[in-house]
């Protein structure tokens, strides 16, 4: 082997020593899943069936997902290389062929740790050929730098085309009515056609990705749609910029600050998706003729908006908190001294401000966006409940709802909003609580007692969350009085309206959680009431080490 | 005023600006009655402490190169002439020696040295301000 | 009041396995200039960070206008104007959104001479700090530490890696800001010409040890080249009191030599030695022969 490759090999494996075990991490929940599968007495039957079918093709596709981006990140940029005296074949054909050599081993293993696990007997050579494939014909999509909406287009189309190509293998016909058709199989073999379409996509893909990065390399690369915008409204604002700012305090500065570095996303995702929602109601809704759709489509839209909020608010956070450690060109130990939560460079703790006023303003922040981006949220549905009222239809038995309209409203407007919240405050107050191992014996307690009299799991699982959330939040409470951050009289305020908070909504949806969801619910509003509780000591934790 | 500032030598910042300083006054560049920069300025244009200046303006206050007015600011002594005349000659002397020696070392002679600035009297112009050394 | 702008005492800090400050004791006075002198990786950026309350005391203790930093920093940090090394300012903000963000946390915000600095420092207020040169980004936290006309002005390695335009305006505000009665300015450097030209006093750090401290005067003024002629040749250097580092051969040898001038020549004489010649030392030379010797 060359001296350079050599290196790179090294370098690669050095700097993520620990994130190749992440596969392994990542399948815990699927063995826990097919775990239950040792019970099944006959299992050759059953393996055979076609829910254990559709069940594994799930579990493997999120294997290669997983495996796949993983091996992605832990390789880093290209660009790292772009100034080693290196061709751009090897860089190229480096990045492809490890990469593609990491799928595959690392599939191939976690396929062998189910099989160990359980009693299955899955394929190996195809679902592993399959993985190896997928990962050659995205490499030419996300190599380079110019990540235009084209090639957006261009991964949708390969995904499909290889998840085509995947179904059919396993004898699944995409027609209506042949769906689940009963010559429904594993993988078992590789066809000469399978071989065919695999050197056929990984030698066009090799191609083009060498070819994306030489044309990256030298420069030669269009400003895609995204940066066009971005500098057309960046020339515009710039155009328009207001004169000066006047803050009143600190504080009200440090809220602008937040909002303006983070959380302005969460409003936004709901009101730009609210707005399309509805634009595409109308025009729908004219096309189709059909009055009933102008209620019926922004009142699954808003359903839609609200996942969506709580989505990019947990990527947000998730980002947030990987961005630092995922950047290929620093030094770790570097990275690990300057690493704050919520992304806040050393700037903002060189102000004299102090971290019971920063943590205020960083929540008031929080909540204003979360606040306003659930209410947006509230408003969609209420005008459209409005709206089917006025054309005479009750929306909630349009759409097929079981529960009072107004209800689901309220449930789906109220979790959203705390899910958000404690997602938007996870990187500086919810994680590092859930890191204390001390938090944690309680609730490891209860749910062993609770497994240990044979009760189901997944209600021992909700009720060991609950424990810990109290735990965590007395722990804080107690914390955050001690140190007084917070009153006694602001801290029993907080609690009372939390516990109001968490009782209004079981009383609400009494008939429809059942104990599992009252759990959920109970944990989710300790969560939620957490932040008050503890960013002022994360802070603090933050800015002095 | 110029006055240049070296660093990365060893000699004491607040002992090259009044030597600069002196010499200025010596050689006629800064005349009885013109005033210095305040520190404030001086020390900005230099880029040093403002108090290295104030130190070399008092220790030349102390050797009667320059007196402080009432009204704030520093200027070259009125009465300056006798002392100047002695720093004249104390610069003087510092440069001739720095000749001779050179001479010496080159193998020239006293003699040949004395012929050699005769000559450069001659072929100069009428002596200024700025007669060097 | 008290006349100690900074008093830390027995300082001592440890990250991992690494001692990053030893026992560090270090006195600021109030009004002049404080240079930091050390190599990289001395310790400087750590000692400035336990000022400013971003490091807590292992051990020893920090106080700061009286307070201690990491108790009080609103106290504190209120009243320091600081550039960090690498002089960060959020990439998303405007120059002027960083000023009217900037400003809300200090009272004594003198917004006249925010504007005049900004014109000074040619910065164009619509642009986006991500966007600005890497001289023009120093301009804007330089801007920003002395908006507020800070009591204490600490700079971490000011003018590394900036042109020597932009050192000016560093430099040149350090001069006006000692220039003030009672204003303070902490910088760390290892361009040593620069430190030699402002500091009243300083203080070299070396593998976060403090291996002098002293006013800057005082510092030059005992350190002394001084070149001695033996009567007899020898191979190896004679040993004389107070020296440092010796080097020559035969009947002339160099040597640096620490303390006063009397001392020096006494010590020359008892050794049959003649002072042939003598130069004053740079705080550059000081510093490499300290530095070496511990």
């Amino acid at each position: 082997m060359q001296p350079m490759i050599k290196a790179l090999t090294w370098e690669y494996f050095a700097r993520n020593r620990w994130m190749l075990l992440f596969p392994i991490l990542a399948n815990v929940p699927a063995c826990l899943i097919l775990l239950p599968l040792k019970g099944i007495s006959d299992i050759d039957s059953f393996m055979a069936s076609r829910e254990l079918i559709a069940i594994y093709l799930v579990l493997f596709l999120c294997l290669v997902l997983i495996v796949g981006f993983g091996v992605l990140v832990t390789q880093g940029s290209l660009s790292r290389l772009y100034l080693l005296p290196i061709s751009t074949l090897k860089i190229a054909s480096f990045y492809y062929w490890t990469g593609a050599l990491l799928v595959a081993v690392q599939v191939a293993a976690m396929l062998y740790l189910w099989k160990a696990l359980l009693p299955i007997d899955w394929p190996i050579a195809g679902p592993v050929l399959f993985a190896v494939v997928c990962w050659g014909a995205l490499q030419p999509v996300v190599r380079g730098v110019s990540h235009s909406l084209w090639w957006v287009v261009a991964a949708l189309a390969i995904v499909s085309g290889l998840f085509y190509w995947l179904l059919l293998r396993h004898g699944i016909q995409l027609r209506p009515g042949a769906m689940m058709s009963p010559d429904i199989h594993y993988w078992s073999m590789i066809s000469l056609a399978d071989v065919t379409i695999s050197t056929t996509i990984l030698s066009i893909s090799y191609a083009l990705t060498i070819l994306r990065v030489h044309l990256d390399r030298s420069g030669r690369r269009k400003m895609s749609l995204l940066e066009r915008i971005e500098l057309v409204s960046e020339s515009l604002q710039t155009r328009f910029a207001s004169g000066s700012r006047q803050f009143r305090s600190p504080m009200e500065s440090i809220a602008w600050y937040n909002f303006r570095a983070g959380n302005i996303v969460i409003p936004m995702i709901s009101i730009v998706m609210v707005a399309f929602v509805w634009l595409f109601a109308v025009i729908g809704s004219s096309i189709a003729r059909d009055a009933a759709l102008l209620c019926a489509i922004p009142f699954a839209g808003t359903n839609l908006a609200g996942m969506l909020l709580v989505l990019t608010t947990l990527l947000w956070a998730a980002i947030g908190r990987m961005e630092q450690s995922l950047s290929p060109n620093k030094a770790l130990d570097q990275d690990l001294k300057n690493r704050t939560p919520l992304g806040i460079s050393e700037f903002l703790y060189m102000l004299p401000i102090s971290a019971t006023d920063i943590a205020r303003a960083s929540l008031r922040s929080s909540a204003l966006a979360c606040g306003v981006g659930s209410g947006v949220l509230l408003l969609s549905f209420v005008f459209a409940g409005a709206l089917g009222w006025l054309l005479g239809t009750d929306l909630g038995t349009t759409v097929g709802l079981k529960i009072a309209y107004w209800k689901y409203v309220l449930a789906v407007v109220s979790y959203s909003l705390m899910m958000s919240f404690v997602f938007s405050n996870s990187a500086i107050s919810v994680v590092p609580s859930l890191l204390r191992i001390d938090h944690w014996i309680w609730p490891m307690l209860v749910m062993a007692v609770l497994l240990a009299i044979r009760t189901p799991l997944d209600f021992s699982l909700s009720a060991g969350l609950c424990v810990f959330a109290l735990v965590a939040l007395i722990y804080s409470t107690i914390r955050s009085v001690i140190d007084r951050d917070a009153s006694v009289g602001t801290a029993s305020l907080i609690w009372l309206v939390g516990i109001a908070f968490a009782v209004g909504l079981m009383a609400l949806l009494r008939n429809e959680l059942g104990p599992v969801g009252m759990l959920l619910t109970g944990s989710l509003v300790g969560l939620a009431m957490l932040p008050f509780f503890s960013t002022t000591a994360g802070l603090c934790r933050a800015r002095t080490t | 005023m110029q006055i240049h500032i070296q660093a990365q030598g060893g000699v004491p910042i607040y002992l090259q600006v009044m030597q600069q300083i002196k010499y200025l006054v010596a050689s006629g560049r800064l005349q009885p009655g013109d005033e210095l920069p305040s520190i404030r300025t001086l020390a900005e244009q230099l880029i040093v402490n403002p108090n290295t200046i104030a130190r070399a303006y008092r220790e030349l206050e102390t050797a009667g190169v320059v007196e402080k007015r009432r009204t704030a600011g520093t200027f070259v002594a009125e009465a300056g002439s006798p002392l100047a005349r002695k720093e004249r000659l104390k610069l003087l002397k510092q440069r001739v020696d720095q000749l001779l020696v050179e001479a010496f070392q080159m193998g020239f002679g006293l003699d040949e040295v004395l012929k050699f600035v005769e000559q450069s009297e001659l072929n100069s112009q009428p002596p200024g301000k700025d007669s060097k050394p | 009041m008290n006349d100690l702008v900074i008093d830390i005492k027995n300082l001592s800090r440890r990250f991992g396995d690494k001692q990053a400050l030893q026992d560090v004791t270090l006195r600021v006075p109030r009004g002049g200039v404080f240079g930091l002198i050390g190599s990289n990786g001395a310790g400087k950026t750590t000692l400035i960070k336990h000022v400013l309350g971003s490091h807590y005391a292992q051990s020893g203790s920090v106080s700061v206008f009286g307070f201690d930093p990491v108790a009080d920093p609103v106290e504190v940090l209120g009243r320091i104007g600081y550039m960090s090394e690498d002089r960060e300012v959020p990439g998303w903000m405007r120059v002027q959104e960083v000023i009217d963000f900037t400003r809300a946390f200090y009272p004594g915000w003198d917004s006249g001479y925010a504007s005049e600095l900004l014109e000074l420092f040619e910065l164009d207020p619509k642009q986006k700090t991500r966007s600005l040169s890497r001289g023009q980004t120093a301009r804007v936290c330089l801007l920003l530490a002395l908006a507020h006309r800070p009591e204490l002005l600490v700079l971490d390695e000011p003018s590394s890696g900036l042109d020597p335009v932009i050192r000016r305006d560093i430099l040149t505000a350090i001069v006006r800001t000692t220039a003030d009665e009672g204003r303070t300015v902490l910088f760390s450097s290892h361009l040593l010409d620069e430190v030699q030209r402002l500091a009243d006093r300083v203080a070299i750090l070396n593998c976060g040890r403090i291996i002098l401290s002293d006013e800057l005067d005082t510092v030059l003024d005992s350190f002394h080249r001084v070149t001695l002629r033996f009567d007899g040749s020898s191979d190896l250097a004679p040993s004389l009191v107070g020296a440092i580092e010796s080097k020559g051969h035969g009947h002339e040898w160099t040597y640096v030599y620490r303390g006063d001038r009397e001392q020096l020549i006494r010590a020359a004489k008892s050794l049959n030695a003649q002072i042939v010649h003598e130069v004053p030392l740079s705080l550059d030379d000081i510093f490499v022969c300290n530095v070496q010797r511990s």
